[in-house]
C-alpha cells in the first residue's frame, strides 16, 4: 500500500525529473512547517518544483516577481476607497495581497530591497498580517519557497543571516543526469504538466502528516548525535560562532519530518538526520566558516562519530 | 575607537570588580590604622570618593598633572609626618600612600593586578605589627577577598551569571573554593618552608616606643607601666610543678647602680655564661622548677626567669647575677626553655671584691638622715639580719603606704619618703632598703622584673601583664648568700598574694589611665570569663602558631619526619608540592575521563577492529547500518546475516522498546549475536 507522501512523491518526480532527493527535501520541509530557499541559476526548475509542490498538494498557489522597487503593499496588500454603486458615499476596502495564499512563491527575493523582504520575512515568521492597524492571518498551511540566485549579485540585497535563519532549508537544484535531460526534451511542457498535476492530499490530511511530524520518536542514541554536532558547531569546529537552540531545533524538525517522507518511518535514524543536515545547517554556519558554505555539513558529517 | 585599542593584558576593568577592587584593599589597609598618621585616612577616604564617582561617571580619572602632584605631596606629607626617620611605620606609610594614590589611577585589568598584589604585600606588612589570633584570621578573610577581586577582575560579558550580584557571590564562591583547595599547600609551606631571620629583626625598627621594663629605674617608672595591660609574657610549668604565688619573682634586671636619684646596673656581674657551657642543677636537686616561657618582644636581651635559674637552649646564657639572657635583641617574639632551682645557695661563700664593692656603693653626700638612721639602727639590731628583718618589721608597722600615685620626693629622695611622705611604690620601697642595707654595709641590689600574674587553670599557663612589673631587693648575708627581700610585701602584702589590683583597690587606680582595658572588669564574671577564653585561644595561637621557628621547625623535621637538615626539608616541600600538583591534575582528568563504553558499544567497536582486519576502516561519520552495508559489500557469504544485524542495531538504539527491561534484554542478546558474527566473519 503506498501512502499519500509516496503518491505524492511520484506526482512529482514525474514533473521534476531526477531530483528525487530535493523532492523529499521540499516534502519534508513543508511537512516540518518550515519555509524553503532554494538557491539556483534561472531556468533550473524552481518555479515548476513550487508549481507542482501546490499542484500535487492541493495548495493555493500565489507568486511574487521581487524586484528592487517592490514595496510592502504589493506583497501584503492595501486598502482602497469604493464607492457605493450610484452614490458619494463609500469607505475603504482591504485588497489582500498575493500573500494571502497558502504556498508563495518569492521568486528572487534578493532583488528587492530589505523594507519589501522584511515585509514578506515577518508574515513567514508570524502567520499573520498586520495592515492598517488590523491584524489578518494568514491561511493554512502557509508556505514560502524563496528563490535566490546566485550568481549576478550587482543590484541586489542579499539576506542577511539572521533573515536566512528564518528559512528551514536551503537546497540547490542542480543540472540534471543526463537521462533526465534526454527524458526532459523528449517529453512534453513540465509547467503544463505541473498544472495539470492532480491533488494527493487534503489540507485536512497535510495538517494531519504535519502533526506526525511531532509525533516521531527521537531515541536518546540519536539525540546524543544531534547534541554531538550542535558541541561540534560551536565548541570543536572552528566555527565563529555554532549553531542556536533554534537551529538545533530546526535540525531535529526537519530529520522527523524526512523519516516520515523516506521511509515512513516514526523512529528518527541518523540517516535523517545526516539527509537533512546540509539543508539544513549549510546557510545558518555559511558565515561562520572559512571555506565556504558547502563545506560546513561535509565537515560535520565527516568529523561528528554517530557512536559513541 | 578600533575594537583593538586594547590589547589582551590591557582590558578594562569589569565594573563589577571595583566594589572588590576597593573592598579588599581598605580591608588589606586596616589593620595598620593604628600606626597611621590621621591624614592618611583622610587620603583614602578622598581616593574612595573619587574612584567611585568615576565609576558612577561624574568624575573623569585624573590627569597626569594632578597624578604627579598628588605624588609628590604624599611623599612630601609622609617624610614631614615621620620627622624624616626610616622606620616600620614610616615604610609602611609611604607604601600605604602609594597603593592609594594607585587606587585611583587604575583603569585596566594591568592595574588591577597591581592593586591586588600591593593588596597582599600591605597584609603581609600588617603582620610585622601584630601577628594576634584576631589578626591572623582577620588575614585569611583578607586574602579571601583579594582573592574575590583577582576572580573578579577577570569576569566579563562571557561570564555565566548576569548581575553584579550574583556575579560577586560567584567571585567569593570561587575564591573560597581556591583558598580551600591551597590550604594543604599553606600548611607544608608553613611546616617546611625554611624559617630564614625575619627581615625586620634586623634593620627595620619600629620607631614607636616599646611597653616594658627599661634598663634603668626612677622611682617612678614602674608605677607608670602598671597602667598597661599589655601582654609582657607566658608561662606554662612542666611537670606540674607551680610555685605558689608569692614565690613568681620573674627576674629579669639586676640594678646595682645608685647615682642618688636613679638605679641603674653597674655591669660588673654580666659576664654571660652560654649554654651549654652554663651552669647545671644537679639533676637530683630538690625543687627543680622547669617552664617554657613565650617572651613579647622587647628590644632588648634580656629573658625572664625564677631565682636560681639554668638555661636550657642554644642562644641562651645566664650572667654572674642569676639572670637569663638571649645573645640577639628580642625583636620579635621568642619562646624559650629555662630550669630553676630556687632554693639553691647563691655566691654565700663571699662576694668578689669588685661585685662586693659595687653592691655597696652609694652616694655618700646624699641623704644623710637616712644614712645616720640606719647606723642606729644596725647597732641597735646587732646582726646583719635582724637588722634587715628590723627594717622589714618598720615598714610594716609604721604608717607607710602602698601608692600607685607617690607624691614627688624632694631633693634628698630617700630621706623625704623614709620620713616625710611615707608613700611610695614598689620601687620607693625597694631602693630605700637597699640604700638602708647599703648604708649598714650590707651588701644589697634591686631586682626589676615581674611578680605574680594570672593562673589560668583549665589551660594551665601563667600570663605576665606590664601592670604585674616589680621591683624589690637581693642582700648578700654572710652564710646564706644572696637572699630575696621584698618591702613591698611588708607593707602591702595583698600586691604580692593577689596582684596589684587587690592591693590598690581603695586607692581605685588599678588602669586608671586605660579606662577600656577588659582588665579593668574583671568583676564582671561573664567578660572576665570572655577575656580568660580569649586570653588562652590567644596563647595557644602563639604556643603552636607563633612561636614554630627555626630551632623548633628543625626539631619537627627530625621527630616527625627523620630528616637531618634543610636540605632534605627542601627535598620534602618540593616534593609535597609535586605531590599536590600531581593529585590535582589526577583529580581534573578524573572528572573530565571518558565515560566508560556502554556494553554494547564495545561490543560493537570489538566487531569494528575485526573489521578493520578485513581492510574496511570504520569513518567517524558513519552509521552503523552503512558500516555494515560496506562490510555486507565484502562478505558476501555474511551479508544476509550482516543486514539483518543493521536493522537490530537500529531497533535497538533508535526505536527502544518502552519497557527498559526489555530493552536490556533485547541489547544482551544483540551483543552475543554481535560476538558471534564477529567470530565467523571473513572476506569472501
Amino acid at each position: 500500500m503506498t501512502t499519500p507522501i509516496q503518491r505524492a512523491l511520484e506526482q512529482l518526480s514525474a514533473v521534476i525529473l531526477g531530483k528525487e532527493e530535493q523532492l523529499k527535501l521540499a516534502l519534508s520541509c513543508l511537512l516540518a512547517r518550515g519555509h524553503l530557499l532554494i538557491e539556483d541559476l534561472p531556468g533550473m526548475g524552481k518555479t515548476t518544483l513550487s508549481h507542482a509542490l501546490a499542484g500535487v498538494l492541493g495548495l493555493k498557489y500565489n507568486r511574487i516577481q521581487f524586484t528592487s522597487d517592490l514595496l510592502p503593499a504589493d506583497i501584503l496588500g492595501v486598502s482602497i476607497f469604493e464607492r457605493e454603486a450610484g452614490s458619494d458615499v463609500g469607505r475603504f476596502r482591504f485588497h489582500p495581497g498575493p500573500v494571502f495564499t497558502q504556498l508563495l512563491l518569492a521568486d528572487e527575493i534578493n532583488r528587492a530591497t530589505p523594507k519589501a523582504q522584511s515585509a514578506l520575512l515577518e508574515a513567514m515568521e508570524e502567520g499573520q498580517v498586520t495592515v492598517e492597524g488590523e491584524t489578518r492571518p494568514l491561511p493554512l498551511p502557509f508556505f514560502v519557497i524563496a528563490t535566490q540566485n546566485p550568481v549576478s549579485q550587482s543590484g541586489t540585497f542579499p539576506l542577511p543571516e539572521s533573515q536566512l535563519d528564518r528559512f528551514l532549508m536551503r537546497i540547490q537544484l542542480g543540472y540534471p543526469n543526463e537521462k533526465a535531460e534526454r527524458e526532459l526534451l523528449e517529453g512534453r511542457d513540465r509547467r503544463t504538466m505541473a498544472s495539470n498535476l492532480q491533488a494527493m492530499l487534503s489540507t485536512q490530511e497535510l495538517a494531519q502528516l504535519q502533526k506526525q511530524v511531532n509525533n516521531v520518536q527521537a531515541s536518546a542514541s540519536v539525540l546524543d548525535y544531534v547534541q554531538r554536532i550542535i558541541a561540534f558547531t560551536r565548541y570543536e569546529g572552528g566555527y565563529q560562532y555554532g549553531l542556536s537552540p533554534r537551529g538545533a531545533l530546526a535540525l531535529l524538525r526537519s530529520a522527523k519530518a524526512w523519516a516520515l517522507v523516506d521511509g515512513n518511518r516514526q523512529h528518527l535514524l541518523p540517516e535523517d538526520i545526516q539527509a537533512v543536515l546540509p539543508a539544513v545547517v549549510d546557510h545558518r554556519l555559511a558565515e561562520a566558516a572559512d571555506g565556504g558554505a558547502h563545506s560546513v555539513s561535509q565537515r560535520i558529517l565527516n568529523s561528528v562519530p554517530v557512536l559513541v | 575607537m578600533s575594537a583593538n585599542r586594547y590589547s589582551n593584558t590591557d582590558l578594562q576593568i569589569p565594573r563589577s570588580a571595583l566594589f572588590w577592587l576597593l573592598g579588599s584593599n581598605v580591608a588589606a589597609l586596616s589593620p595598620h590604622s593604628q600606626h597611621l598618621p590621621l591624614w592618611m585616612w583622610g587620603l583614602a577616604l578622598f581616593v574612595l570618593i573619587w574612584r567611585g564617582l568615576t565609576h558612577l561617571g561624574r568624575l573623569s580619572y585624573p590627569n597626569r598633572w594632578a597624578k604627579a602632584v598628588a605624588v609628590v605631596a604624599a611623599s612630601a606629607a609622609v617624610i614631614v609626618a615621620f620627622d624624616k626617620t626610616f622606620t616600620l611605620e614610616s615604610a609602611a606609610a609611604f607604601l600605604i600612600a602609594a597603593c592609594l594614590l594607585k587606587l585611583l589611577e587604575m583603569r585596566s585589568r594591568r592595574d588591577g593586578y597591581v592593586v591586588i598584589f600591593l593588596g597582599y604585600f600591605l597584609l603581609g606588612t600588617g603582620f610585622l605589627f601584630d601577628q594576634g589570633l584576631l589578626t591572623g584570621l582577620y588575614g585569611i578573610l583578607t586574602v579571601w577577598l583579594l582573592t574575590s577581586a583577582l576572580v573578579a577582575l577577570h569576569q566579563n560579558s562571557f561570564t555565566r551569571d548576569a548581575g553584579s550580584v550574583r556575579r560577586s557571590r560567584r567571585a567569593a564562591k570561587l575564591a573560597a573554593g581556591i583558598l580551600l583547595m591551597s590550604l594543604p599547600l599553606m600548611l607544608v609551606l608553613y611546616l617546611l618552608f625554611p624559617r630564614l631571620a625575619p627581615l625586620w629583626s634586623i634593620a627595620l625598627q619600629s620607631g614607636k616606643a616599646k611597653t616594658g621594663l627599661s634598663a634603668e629605674m626612677a622611682p617612678g617608672d614602674i608605677a607608670e607601666l602598671s597602667q598597661s595591660d599589655e601582654l609582657a609574657f607566658r608561662v606554662s610549668f612542666s611537670d606540674g610543678q607551680i610555685p605558689a604565688r608569692d614565690q613568681l619573682y620573674w627576674r629579669a634586671l639586676i640594678l646595682d647602680n645608685y647615682d642618688g636619684r636613679r638605679w641603674q646596673p653597674s655591669g660588673v656581674t654580666s659576664e654571660v655564661q652560654w649554654y651549654p657551657q652554663s651552669w647545671q642543677p644537679p639533676a637530683q636537686a630538690e625543687g627543680l622548677i622547669r617552664y617554657d616561657i613565650i617572651q613579647e618582644s622587647t628590644g632588648e636581651k634580656w629573658l625572664f626567669a625564677l631565682r636560681g635559674v639554668s638555661a636550657q637552649e642554644e642562644r641562651t646564657g645566664m650572667t654572674m647575677d642569676d639572670r637569663l639572657v638571649a645573645r640577639r635583641p628580642l625583636h620579635e617574639r621568642k619562646r624559650y626553655q629555662a630550669l630553676s632551682w630556687p632554693s639553691v645557695s647563691i655566691s654565700e661563700d663571699g662576694l668578689a671584691g669588685l661585685e662586693q664593692r659595687q653592691n655597696l656603693q652609694l652616694p655618700r653626700e646624699r641623704n644623710p638622715q637616712a644614712l645616720a638612721w640606719a647606723q642606729q639602727r644596725l647597732a641597735e639590731a646587732g646582726d646583719d639580719a635582724a637588722y634587715i628583718n628590723g627594717l622589714l618589721r618598720y615598714f610594716r608597722e609604721q604608717d607607710f603606704y602602698y601608692t600607685l600615685k607617690p607624691p614627688v620626693m624632694g631633693s634628698e629622695e630617700i630621706d623625704d619618703f623614709l620620713f616625710n611622705q611615707r608613700r611610695g611604690f614598689c620601687a620607693h620601697y625597694a631602693g630605700a632598703l637597699v640604700f638602708l642595707a647599703r648604708a649598714a654595709g650590707i651588701p644589697a641590689r634591686v631586682v626589676s622584673g615581674y611578680q605574680g600574674g594570672e593562673w589560668n587553670a583549665t589551660d594551665g599557663y601563667l600570663t605576665v601583664r606590664q601592670y604585674d612589673a616589680h621591683a624589690w631587693t637581693e642582700v648578700w648575708l654572710s652564710g646564706q648568700g644572696w637572699i630575696r627581700v621584698d618591702p613591698t610585701a611588708a607593707v602591702a602584702p595583698q600586691r604580692i598574694e593577689f596582684g596589684l589590683e587587690r592591693a590598690v583597690a581603695e586607692e581605685g587606680t588599678f588602669l586608671q589611665d586605660n579606662l577600656l582595658s577588659p582588665h579593668r572588669f574583671k568583676g564582671v564574671s561573664w567578660l572576665n570569663q570572655l577575656r580568660l577564653q580569649m586570653d588562652s585561644l590567644n596563647y595557644y595561637w602563639q604556643l603552636w602558631v607563633l612561636s614554630y621557628d627555626g630551632k623548633r621547625q628543625k626539631s619537627f623535621l627530625n621527630g616527625w619526619l627523620g630528616l637531618e637538615d634543610y636540605k632534605q626539608g627542601l627535598y620534602v616541600l618540593g616534593g609535597s608540592f609535586g605531590g599536590f600538583f600531581l593529585l590535582a591534575s589526577l583529580i581534573v582528568w578524573w572528572r573530565q575521563r571518558p565515560a566508560p563504553l556502554s556494553p554494547f558499544m564495545r561490543s560493537w567497536q570489538r566487531l569494528q577492529d575485526k573489521g578493520r582486519k578485513l581492510g574496511i576502516e570504520p569513518q567517524p561519520g558513519e552509521t552503523a547500518a552503512n558500516y555494515l552495508q560496506r562490510l555486507a559489500q565484502h562478505c558476501p557469504q555474511q551479508k544476509s546475516l550482516l543486514l539483518w544485524l543493521a536493522t537490530e542495531i537500529n531497533r535497538l538504539l533508535y526505536q527502544p522498546p518502552p519497557d527498559p527491561r526489555s530493552a536490556q534484554q533485547q541489547q544482551r542478546q544483540l551483543i552475543r549475536s554481535l560476538a558471534k558474527i564477529r567470530r565467523q566473519l571473513r572476506a569472501g
